[in-house]
């Protein structure tokens, strides 16, 4: 299903349970984890579990991350990543999908 | 439903073309008269147009692969979701792939290999285009790897089923026959400041804004500095002469789910910090959703592994087939101190020559 309105909050708490399910993989409770912490030092994921969690930003959201967007600026929140995506999909005309 | 976008005659006299640029990816949309490739022969280069609007299906051949005119360059469809004909993704002649020939076939079979992975250089795929193809790349023939094996009685007794292996698991089973068969392994190992490394990967991780700890690319990155100040390291042995590469590709495992790939990054050696740890994320990232091309998991000269993810604290990994070196990353202990390892070939280097190595390797030097 798909749909056209860009839902923050929805995205955000998408982008959160995600990076929890990564983290517990490895055994980590991220579940104290804010929108606006920084992931890297939270220590929540690994340079793998980073790249999972942006090959599941760009599936669910349709769009394609460049490696020169790989950057604390763009990634390095949930809140970071909530604005790029909103940024990037506007920019695509993508949808969002849920 | 599926429509081939055919390769365009250059020149009048040329018959192939070279692929400079492919500027399109499967599932990417195109317009009518988008540019989807750029090809070249001697006298000229062209950018090929889409003569329709559609989705872009399969791209038939790689960068720098010298294709015939008229073949199918890549299959358009109304939505990306049609199907390219099967025989086609196999490999038919005439239809983006050049027709081997018998002796190319039979090379072809001997390294495992189909028409599709090796470029050929006029419009039939010679086996002295296999030949050379092999060779840049390393690649062992699978012989004794495909020879028909024994079944052990257990078999007759147990029942189970039978499984072809994946290209991966060939890759892999090739891999340690080729250190069983002919290398001579050695290991040596000592203990460093791991401590520090992550500190400097900190650094280097605040310093280029980067979202991925970029540790063990750093650690990679300085094997590279290190071969290059060492040929010996990425040499090999070819009957009674020892073999030097020309090039640092240095080899990179990344396990992704239960494959694990050996990525190489090509001339490594040549590049820059910042561009090597670029080239290697895309790498990695590519592993990840197991979109590898054939030519980004060949040749590499030198390797590194790391099994810190697991906590794994010692690990001994097989060398890739005809390198001499592969380093062993592992999980550091409680008080910062970690090990560093290398499986090495004994007949190129000496245990001291692969100390020398990470003992190099466990400083934090040449990160610019």
């Amino acid at each position: 299903m798909t749909r056209n309105v860009f839902d923050r909050t929805e995205v955000t708490r998408a982008i959160r349970e995600k990076i929890i399910a990564l983290a517990a993989r490895r055994s980590i409770d991220a579940c104290a984890l804010n929108d606006g912490d920084a992931i890297v030092e939270s220590g929540a994921l690994d340079s793998v579990a980073f790249f999972d969690l942006i090959m599941w930003i760009e599936v669910t959201f349709d769009l394609t991350i460049q490696q020169s967007d790989l950057t604390i600026e763009n990634l390095g929140t949930v809140d970071a990543i909530a604005v790029y995506l909103q940024r990037g999909l506007s920019t695509s005309h993508r949808h969002v999908a849920s | 439903m599926a429509v081939p976008l055919y390769t365009p005659r250059v020149n009048n006299n040329d018959d192939t073309v070279r692929v400079l640029r492919i500027l399109v990816q499967p599932g990417e949309a195109v317009r009518a008269g988008g540019a989807v490739a750029e090809v070249e022969t001697e006298k000229a280069s062209v950018v090929v147009e889409a003569d329709h609007a559609g989705y872009v299906l399969a791209v038939l051949p790689q960068v720098n692969d010298v294709i015939a005119v008229g073949s199918v360059l890549l299959w358009l469809g109304g939505t990306p979701d049609d199907a390219v004909p099967e025989s086609v993704i196999a490999g038919v002649p005439g239809m983006g792939i050049s027709l081997p020939t018998l002796k190319a076939t039979q090379r072809l079979a001997q390294y495992g290999l189909n028409a599709g992975n090796v470029p050929a250089s006029g419009v039939r795929l010679t086996a002295r285009d296999v030949e050379a193809y092999v060779s840049a790349r390393n690649l062992v023939p699978i012989e004794a790897v495909s020879a028909p094996a024994e079944r052990p009685a257990v078999m007759g007794v147990v029942p189970g089923v039978s499984h072809a292996l994946t290209p991966e698991e060939r890759t892999m089973l090739r891999t340690v026959l080729w250190q069983r068969q002919e290398a001579v392994p050695g290991y040596v190992e000592l203990q460093y400041d791991a401590a520090a490394w992550d500190r400097a990967a900190a650094e280097y991780q605040r310093r280029e804004r980067l979202i991925v700890n970029p540790l063990l690319a750093l650690i990679a990155y300085r094997l590279t500095r290190v071969a290059k100040q060492n040929p010996r390291l990425t040499s090999t042995i070819v009957g009674e002469e020892r073999w030097a590469y020309g090039a640092v590709n240095l080899g990179f495992t990344v396990q992704s789910e239960s494959t694990l790939y050996l990525t190489v990054v090509e001339d490594a050696g040549a590049l820059t910090c910042a561009q090597f740890i670029e080239r290697l994320t895309a790498l990695q990232r590519k592993a990840m959703a197991h979109q590898l091309r054939a030519h980004e998991t060949t040749g590499a000269t030198i390797a590194f592994s790391s099994m810190a993810r697991w906590n794994v604290t010692r690990h001994m990994p097989v060398l890739p087939p005809r390198t001499a070196l592969i380093v062993a990353h592992a999980a550091p202990s409680a008080d910062g101190r970690g090990t560093l390892g290398a499986t090495y070939d004994h007949r190129v280097l000496t245990g001291y020559e692969a100390f020398s190595a990470i003992s190099a390797l466990s400083r934090h030097e040449d990160l610019q």
